[in-house]
């Protein structure tokens, strides 16, 4: 390791440790924010409507005189929920169509990878955005179409991954010793990709958001008086030429999470592979 | 030699074409079913229609008929390029609709997708040229920034800022050319971005190569060797990401053309969903879907014979 490359390390992993401030900032503000705040999220006064930002509404009012503060920690809430929701979803449909597709039969997997490169094919969005409509906006319906669209990239990585490492020496010694598929499967596969699958699922997440608000914003995501962070940018957006703040703070919000997702995403990439780090 | 190497061509060809022709049915058959499930009537909405003329409007539309025949009713149409009457605009064919807005859309889509590569490609050799130098570093943190940004959200602060705040283009609408530049620029920020970061980072590798020390021992300048030896190594990565480009673009220019009332296909699906407009949304799901999985399958077409790493792995496995 030279000079430039422990500089460059360290400048990684600051990056990275800040951007983790950052997002575990925004957690304890979805979840806590709401305790903090002076006003309930779905109270209406139409005597304060359209306020700018000032010490008793924090982030200003909508124009039902909602308050923007605590509608954007719940929005976080419902954003993050979504965002983790699906991912999560993916993660487990993912990894283990990824371990069975890499680890079973070559005849399973060709099959198995034909079936991923259809559906693929099919753009997603045409299908999520069908599936709200008949399955009416909100929270699940979110979740679900996001989870159903999201898994494919995981899996295929993961049976990459799966495929190099199967004829290594020390899976074909497990192999040897009698252990089950599971158990190889569990105890030998699956740590080894482990780096693999947090740098796929750090982009998922970020990727689940970016598709939330962008439901959000055709009046697709969860509907009122709940909101999401796309669903109070699109509010604002009405309202951009009179009250710009009201859609600063979403929108800010919305990009500082994606950028912080981002950069982990990046930071932890450099950590697991030291091939990419450029 | 030649005789393998056009098997392998005709092998792989003819399974990708497989691929696109069931993806287009699965497409079809899906958008068909899920869209008579959406609850509601299309002709159900201002005012309450009696149960004669409700029953007589089902019977022209052929929706009295059973699903199943509804959908080969439609398959036989399509063949013929049919694609029905929207409900909503009446008497109004849907491939008129579709031959009106595609090419706005497509002027639209071409314009950012030219923009996304131009600066992604320059962006990127620029940010690999001065690797790890003060350069690059800003280059990279600029398009940490551009990834974060949703289209919905880079598109209402440039029509903020540029059309109501500076007033240097028009705020919405579309006809002469002024009108293009936003929205173009909003589409094509994020794989901009996204193109930039994979052209630097292959440029880079490609830098590390045995070959290019040799260029460089031959005193060839840094651009003459980005020129000559490296762009047509590293841009292969990059023609493998246009058809998710393509696909990019296509999904922002839904917000986009929403954002900037621009008529296009985007903008057309929209309100089409929101009016339950079967036929409509069943044309243009399947308009998209071909155009989309058609480039992706040129996109593969053309990796194929640029590459030729992927037929030797190939014939390996």
């Amino acid at each position: 390791m030279g000079k430039c490359d422990r500089f460059f390390f360290f400048k990684v992993n600051s990056t990275l440790v800040f951007s983790l401030c950052v997002l575990s900032a925004l957690l304890i503000f979805a979840i806590a924010g709401p305790y903090l705040a002076l006003h309930s999220y779905d109270e209406t006064n139409l005597a304060f409507k359209n306020l700018s930002p000032d010490s008793r509404f924090w982030f200003g009012t909508d124009e039902l005189g909602r308050d923007l503060f605590t509608r954007c920690c719940v929005g976080a809430r419902i954003s993050l929920i979504v965002a983790f929701a699906a991912t999560f979803i993916d993660l487990v449909l993912g990894v283990s169509y990824g371990m069975i597709s890499g680890y079973g039969s070559q005849k399973m997997d060709e099959w198995m990878m034909s079936f991923i490169d259809i559906l693929q094919s099919i753009p997603y969005l045409l299908i999520v955005i069908l599936l709200i409509v008949l399955m009416g906006p909100g929270l699940i319906t979110v979740i679900c179409a996001l989870a159903i669209t999201g898994w494919m990239n995981m899996a295929r990585i993961v049976r990459g991954q799966v495929l190099q490492l199967k004829n290594q020496e020390f899976v074909i010694a497990a192999e040897a010793y009698g252990a089950s598929k599971s158990r190889i499967i569990i105890r030998h596969l699956l740590p080894n990709v482990r780096g693999q699958i947090i740098v796929v699922l750090m982009a998922g997440i970020s990727t689940a958001l970016f598709t939330e608000a962008f439901l959000s914003f055709l009046g697709l995501g969860v509907q009122a008086p709940v909101a999401s962070w796309g669903t109070l940018a699109n509010d604002g957006l009405l309202a951009l030429r009179y009250y710009p703040w009201r859609i600063f703070f979403p929108a800010f919000l919305i990009c500082l999470t994606i950028l912080s997702l981002n950069l982990i995403g990046d930071g932890l990439r450099d950590l697991f592979d030291e091939r990419k780090k450029i | 030699m030649g005789d393998r190497d056009f098997l392998m061509t005709t092998h792989f060809l003819i399974k990708k074409a497989f691929i696109f022709v069931i993806s287009l049915t699965m497409v079809i058959t899906l958008t068909f079913f899920l869209m008579h499930l959406i609850p509601g009537d299309p002709f159900m909405e201002e005012q309450m229609i009696s149960e004669e003329i409700l029953k007589a409007m089902h019977h022209d539309y052929g929706l009295d008929k059973p699903l199943i025949m509804q959908y080969f009713y439609y398959l036989k149409g399509l063949f013929h390029l049919d694609l029905g009457f929207s409900f909503k605009y009446q008497g109004r064919p849907v491939a008129q609709i579709i031959s009106e807005a595609f090419p706005i859309s497509f002027a639209l889509g071409i314009q950012a997708l030219l923009i996304a590569l131009g600066g992604g490609l320059i962006g990127g050799s620029i940010a690999s040229l001065y690797h790890r130098k003060w350069q690059d570093q800003a280059i990279l943190a600029f398009l940490a920034l551009c990834l974060s940004v949703p289209a919905f959200l880079s598109a209402t602060l440039f029509q903020y800022l540029f059309a109501m705040q500076l007033d240097l283009f028009p705020v919405a609408r579309w006809g002469s050319f002024s009108h293009t530049i936003l929205p173009s620029l909003a589409l094509a920020l994020f794989p901009f971005a996204y193109l930039a970061r994979l052209a630097r980072t292959n440029i880079i590798e490609v830098l590390q190569q045995d070959y290019i020390v040799t260029a460089r021992s031959k005193g060839l300048s840094q651009w003459e060797i980005l020129y000559k030896h490296v762009l047509k190594n590293a841009l292969l990565p990059v023609v493998a990401y246009l058809g998710p480009l393509i696909a990019a673009v296509f999904m922002g220019s839904f917000v986009i053309e929403k954002i900037f009332g621009i008529p296009g296909l985007g903008q057309w699906l929209v309100t089409s969903i929101g009016n339950r407009d079967y036929p409509l949304i069943m044309g243009l799901a399947i308009f998209y879907s071909f155009l989309l999985m058609g480039f992706n399958f040129l996109v593969d077409c053309v990796y194929y014979l640029l590459d030729p790493r992927i037929k030797k792995g190939e014939s390996n496995g």
